[in-house]
């Protein structure tokens, strides 16, 4: 899911965008504009709203981008980004609904031959098992379900997510484990795990 | 099945090799001899790979902040100031008009005190009190074309609309698709000026007009605020024209 990008060109990216180098920030984005719409999407759940948190949140991360000490960008991004969906959660108060239908209107329908995905398993996934796995990931509370979508989805350290989320490592660890073991039982139930 | 069966979340943090030393060393002891945890183990492992297998959505839109299509350092900047720069001058020259178009088509009479008060009738030549008063459709074609070829000049830039009520007919006749009503010289300039955004010219010839009625004559506040609204016009105008075009127009 996330794109690996040469460290060295993000760091000098990061110094330029420090310095004021508009073109530079242009380049972090289109980076991460994946990861952090896809971030977003699944803590809002909700193709608008995400985008408008997604945007709010570059915005934020120009504004402050003096403030980055270094350490792990997409980190300190995701920070932003999470705290950007709370803000337009706080004004916007529903609770999406998880039917397939309501799925593939909200996160499209899923590329599924597409070759950049990271699929290491080889696996591709029926349409149903992808909506099985939507499904379970939107029952989950939000915090368990962001601990999966950074380290399953984005590929983030737990130190990565714990910083995302402004919790400690062990936070993380237990949020991923329930996460998981909740999905895994929704799977089971519904016969998609041998 | 020597000790307690291993946690969810010893599981979990084993997929991603999290665990501390010594607590590996006793989940890995633990799932050599235990078939249930190893299943778990195993089921964790499967969800996690489905869950990594799910595709990214892709994003609606881009979520660049920056308008430019080549990332460039300075490009915004620059074109929002000229922007707004020829927006003010519009918004100035437009004012500009309409108060010097209110000023001359207003009766002496109809001054208020403060204004009659600025024009003691013994300073005032009867001559030019009488070119004052009688002559103002003159004095508006004298002015307008200029005013607005610059109107029309920043308005295509800026956005700009142009509605100066009340002087509707000559500023009208300024505007190169109908030049009739006003003599060809005129015309012609209007035309010329049109098509060069921001031309500098409208200050100088505001000036000549103005300068020319200024002699003996003290001036009404109309023409004052015109005269004041003209020249920050011509400035802001003029300031456009020297703010360094580094992007190419697309």
């Amino acid at each position: 899911m996330s794109q690996p990008i040469a460290l060295l060109d993000e760091e000098r990216w990061l110094r330029a965008a420090r310095d004021g180098d508009q073109g530079a920030f242009q380049r972090l984005v289109e980076c991460y504009e994946v990861a952090a719409f896809n971030v977003a999407l699944q803590t809002l759940r909700n193709r608008d709203e995400a985008a408008d948190a997604t945007q709010d949140a570059f915005l934020s991360a120009y504004r402050a981008i003096k403030q980055f000490r270094g350490g792990s960008f997409r980190a300190w991004l995701m920070r932003i980004v999470v705290n950007a969906c709370i803000n337009i959660r706080r004004w916007e108060k529903r609770r999406p609904t998880a039917s397939l239908d309501a799925l593939v209107e909200q996160f499209g329908e899923a590329p599924w031959a597409d070759a950049s995905n990271n699929d290491p398993e080889g696996i591709t996934l029926s349409r149903e098992r992808y909506a099985l796995i939507q499904i379970a990931l939107s029952a989950l509370p939000d915090e368990q379900r962001l601990a999966i979508v950074l380290v399953d989805g984005q590929g983030f350290s737990y130190e990565e997510a714990a910083q995302a989320l402004g919790c400690a490592v062990g936070t993380v660890r237990s949020r991923l484990a329930r996460g998981r073991v909740q999905v895994r039982d929704h799977l089971i139930k519904h016969g998609n795990l041998r | 099945m020597q000790s307690r069966h291993l946690t969810a979340e010893q599981l979990s943090a084993r997929l991603d090799g999290q665990l501390s030393e010594s607590e590996q060393r006793t989940v890995e002891a633990h799932l050599a001899s235990c078939a249930a945890c190893q299943r778990e183990l195993e089921e964790l492992r499967q969800t996690v790979a489905l869950i990594r297998a799910v595709p990214a959505a892709v994003p609606p839109r881009s979520f660049r902040l920056f308008e430019t299509g080549a990332p460039s350092r300075t490009a915004s900047r620059p074109w929002a100031l000229t922007a707004w720069l020829r927006a003010m001058g519009g918004a100035a020259a437009t004012l500009m008009v309409v108060v010097w178009a209110a000023d001359a088509m207003l009766p002496a009479a109809q001054l208020s005190p403060a204004a009659s008060a600025l024009q003691p009738s013994t300073t005032v030549s009867p001559t030019t009190e009488r070119s004052l008063r009688s002559e103002p459709a003159a004095e508006k074609l004298q002015v307008q074309p200029s005013a607005a070829a610059a109107l029309q000049s920043t308005a295509d830039n800026a956005g700009v609309g142009v509605a100066p009520s009340g002087a509707g007919a000559p500023a009208g006749a300024g505007l190169p698709t109908q030049p009739e009503g006003l003599d060809a010289e005129q015309g012609a300039r209007a035309v010329r000026t049109t098509p060069e955004p921001a031309t500098p010219e409208p200050s100088t010839s505001d000036r000549a007009a103005f300068g020319g009625r200024r002699e003996g004559v003290p001036l009404r506040p109309g023409q004052v605020g015109a005269i004041a609204l003209g020249l920050l016009a011509a400035v802001l105008l003029a300031a456009s024209l020297f703010i360094p075009r580094r992007v190419p127009r697309r």
